[in-house]
């Protein structure tokens, strides 16, 4: 239950970690758009190998961003099945009884996987190369033009690094709760639906008082150093755009741009 | 026959993951019936892996736990009446507390266990006697309670199951003084009443020397020591090397003996340092006159 | 020159009548704390020693009398975060006061509430973890640290913001014994060499020992203050309150009640045992 990967941070100082978080999260945005672009092979494994060249930017080992990978694999086997048992047109490799596989079928099932993986990828790519609380600063920073619609960004944001911060702690004590109460012969393994939900009620309610107790004593803590939202409030970890970052955008761009032209000019496959 | 006995009991958490982690190695104990054991040890150490063995919340990775003679695991669906035998109160267990009175919350453990009401009644109120609750407490909200009430209540919810094994993890961890003591007495008490086996896990050395007759030591997953309290005590110096800070008395004793005092084997209570430096320096009193 | 902090017949009671009933949490209090002080309050739970410590940095405001702060009453409210920056405080839970999922950025949320130049927050968070030792953790989430150590990245949070004075409010009451030792570690350090003045809430006397004054609290009163030699003597009151006593002063107590001629202000194990040795010596000498 702890062992969670997806979504955990790994410190470094790689160029991706070093990237303005802000440039990073968009370019990531249009980097999930773009491997939705491309309708021939060749594109494809341009933005795989773009993908690629990323990963060995961050410097982070490989077998951790295919870890990630690791909980899509369900879902990616089962588009992929639907696509290669459903889709009847092309020409057929294979035929028996109800089933007809068809190269269509078995290239659209392909597209299909590599997208799903590079999108998983590459958002994993940004979460693992960006702390939280950075990533929630990136979005305050971001979404701060909506500040003339009166939506207050910095108390979301906020909102957003305190549960972070939490999630670990809260998983730890509904441990320590399920393992007191079974101690007391609480049975959550058995019984009907209805009985199950009921077994719930002795973890459920210490979980939302000490969850109260723990949003009192955190107010107070944040009262003791002076916090009262985000006026005039600055920050020590500055977000400053350099060549780097505009280069890298710059890529993107262009890596996007090829792709469309790329369409144009390769007979589409999908 | 022990009550709880264990053979080459290994605990490996998240095996196979980058988070692998060997808690316990290859520990092979025996619980008497009856005695009032204290088990101490760095945070780290195995404490409560240890105890969590003993009432079959984890499984062992390799090893065995006997109660009364039987393998736990033997049947593995039976695993929750090993539970009502062997009650676990865990550190600071008034965050368990949900039932909207503290009956109801004393009550859990044993209608769990499928006791009529009647017997429930009879336990919960035993119970509550034990740990000092009065009986208007008991219609109250647990979450009413004072801080040191509550955990009471929550340790009478385990004593109420009447388990033949009572095991309390770090039972005065944030208590102050008076609310330590109380809890501490109360827990002699039962074990002499009832004859309860009971098991006491804790890093404060004054709490075990003053309650417990057995003392476990546990240092990196292993037992560095197990024994009769004064055996223990009597090697402070190991004690202390294990890093575990004695009780100060204890401390005054090995000083007084490296400069050369005949003050006999260590205390570990300022009791019993009372009762053996008087004499000591009465008849050098006397001698003096 | 006045003192540092000064609590003027600090009177202080909850709005609700359950508590109007059993009368005020704080009840006359008069306290000086000086500058560089290192002051501990020590009382059972429920003697209204927390409440006392939030009247030291507005968390609270008192129902009658005042407190001042560097001559600041803690009432104005245009005072309240200049109070609040120079009396920083450290509370008991180690999970409930870190905000942020990375050390240093925790460490940083001080300053920058404070809205301090980002380059200056740099250079004072690595500083404040320097001075409390955790400077290579960094950049850890504070969940995978033992509780000794969060302790210590919450005094670095407030060390951050530069105070004068700070109050820790049952710090190490949900510590192991090695957790206990580096915070108290860490505030004397502080408090010896950067001159901080150190207000610690306790129940631990082996905690209020290290102090240069130590404040029983009893039912919202002050029933003894002085230095812990003065304090720990009084072995009948201090059991009464139902406070512990040093072992090695305990011991010297009942000795001497039992007619043996030893010191009356015994604190430490090796004053006990220079003392027991005198006299053993003695006897020996008598045989």
């Amino acid at each position: 239950m702890r062992d969670i990967a997806l979504g955990q941070y790994f410190p470094g100082n790689s160029f991706l970690h070093r990237m303005d978080p802000r440039v990073k999260m968009v370019l990531t945005f249009l980097y999930i758009f773009a491997v939705f672009i491309p309708r021939n092979w060749v594109g494809l494994c341009g933005a795989v190998a773009f993908l690629a060249i990323a990963v060995l930017l961050s410097k982070l080992p490989v077998k951790l961003v295919l870890k990630s990978i690791k909980p899509v694999i369900p879902l990616v086997l089962i588009t992929s099945a639907l696509n290669i048992f459903y889709v009847s047109e092309g020409t057929a490799v294979f035929e028996w009884w109800v089933i007809h596989i068809t190269t269509k079928g078995l290239i659209t099932a392909s597209f299909i996987a590599i997208r799903i993986i590079c999108l998983i990828a590459g958002s994993s790519l940004l979460t693992y190369t960006t702390s939280p609380t950075t990533l929630t600063d990136a979005l305050e920073r971001l979404l701060s033009p909506l500040k003339i619609v009166r939506l207050d960004v910095h108390e979301l944001a906020m909102m957003m690094t305190i549960a972070l911060r939490f999630i670990p702690t809260l998983i730890e004590e509904t441990d320590k709760i399920m393992s007191a109460q079974k101690a007391r012969g609480a049975d959550l393994e058995s019984g009907g639906p209805m009985q199950r939900i009921r077994a719930l009620v002795p973890i459920v309610v210490p979980l939302f008082v000490s969850s109260f107790r723990r949003a009192s004593d955190l107010a107070t803590a944040m009262e003791c150093r002076c916090y009262r939202g985000g006026m005039g409030r600055t920050r020590m970890k500055q977000m400053k755009m350099r060549a780097a970052d505009i280069l890298s955008a710059a890529v993107v761009l262009a890596v996007i741009a090829a792709l469309f032209a790329l369409n144009f000019f390769i007979r589409p496959v999908l | 026959m022990p009550v709880i006995e264990t053979q080459n009991l290994s605990h490996t958490y998240s095996p196979g993951t980058p988070f692998v982690k060997e808690a316990i190695t290859d520990i092979s104990v025996k619980i008497e019936k009856g005695d009032l054991l204290g088990i101490i040890g760095h945070t780290g150490s195995g404490k409560s892996t240890l105890v969590q063995h003993f009432n079959g919340l984890l499984r062992p990775t390799s090893g065995k736990v006997f109660l009364n003679g039987r393998d736990i695991w033997e049947k593995p669906k039976k695993i929750r009446e090993v539970r009502f035998k062997v009650g676990l109160v865990f550190q600071y267990p008034e965050h368990q507390l949900f039932e909207e009175t503290t009956y109801k919350d004393i009550a859990f453990g044993p209608s769990n266990m499928g006791l009529d009401a009647d017997e429930i009644d009879r336990r919960v109120r035993l119970a509550a006697r034990f740990v000092g609750l009065k009986d208007e407490l008991l219609k109250k909200s647990p979450f009413e309670l004072s801080g040191g009430e509550k955990r009471r209540a929550a340790i009478a919810g385990v004593m109420a199951m009447q388990p033949d094994v009572l095991i309390l993890d770090e039972p005065t961890a944030g208590l102050d003084p008076r609310g330590r003591d109380t809890i501490l007495g109360q827990i002699s008490e039962y074990q002499q009443e009832n004859g309860t086996t009971v098991v006491l896990v804790s890093h404060s050395m004054e709490d075990i020397a003053k309650t417990a007759k057995k003392v476990l030591v546990m240092k990196r997953g292993a037992v560095a020591m197990y024994g009769e309290t004064a055996e223990v005590f009597s090697r402070a110096g190991e004690l202390e090397a294990i890093g575990l800070a004695v009780p100060a008395v204890t401390r005054i004793f090995m000083q007084l003996r490296a400069r050369g005092f005949e003050v006999g084997e260590n205390a570990y209570t300022v009791r019993q340092a009372f009762e053996r430096l008087l004499p000591l320096l009465r008849k050098g009193g006397a001698g003096g006159a | 020159m006045n003192a540092f902090i000064c609590a003027e017949k600090v009177r202080f009671h909850y709005d609700n009548r359950a508590d109007m009933l059993s009368g005020p949490v704080l009840d006359d209090i008069d306290l000086n704390i000086e500058r560089g002080e290192f002051v501990a309050i020590l009382g059972h739970n429920g003697s209204g020693k927390s409440t006392l410590a939030k009247h030291f940095n507005a968390m609270l405001l008192p129902s009658g009398g005042r407190v001042l702060v560097s001559g600041r009453d803690t009432a104005d409210q245009n005072e309240l975060y200049e109070i609040r920056r120079m009396v920083g405080m450290v509370l008991q839970n180690p999970d409930n006061q870190i905000v942020s999922t990375i050390v240093e950025e925790d460490v940083a949320f001080g300053p920058e509430n404070l809205g301090v130049e980002p380059s200056e927050i740099r250079r004072r968070v690595d500083e404040a973890l320097k001075a409390v030792g955790m400077l290579e953790y960094r950049e850890h989430a504070p969940h995978k640290l033992s509780g000794g150590q969060k302790q210590r990245v919450a005094i670095a949070g407030v060390l951050a913001m530069q105070p004068e004075c700070i109050v820790l409010d049952e710090p190490t009451s949900m510590l192991d014994p090695q957790g206990r030792k580096e915070v108290l570690d860490t505030i004397s350090r502080l408090n010896r060499e950067r001159g901080i003045t150190i207000v610690l809430i306790t129940h631990f006397m082996e905690e209020a020992v290290l102090a240069d004054r130590v404040v029983v609290l009893e039912n919202g009163r002050i029933l003894l203050q002085g230095h812990p030699r003065e304090v720990f003597s009084d072995i009948e009151r201090l059991r009464q309150v139902g406070l512990d006593v040093p072992q090695p002063a305990e011991l010297c107590h009942q000795l001497r009640r039992a007619g043996v001629p030893l010191p009356e202000d015994v604190l430490t194990a090796e004053e006990c045992v220079e003392a027991l040795s005198l006299l053993l010596e003695e006897s020996y000498a008598g045989n």
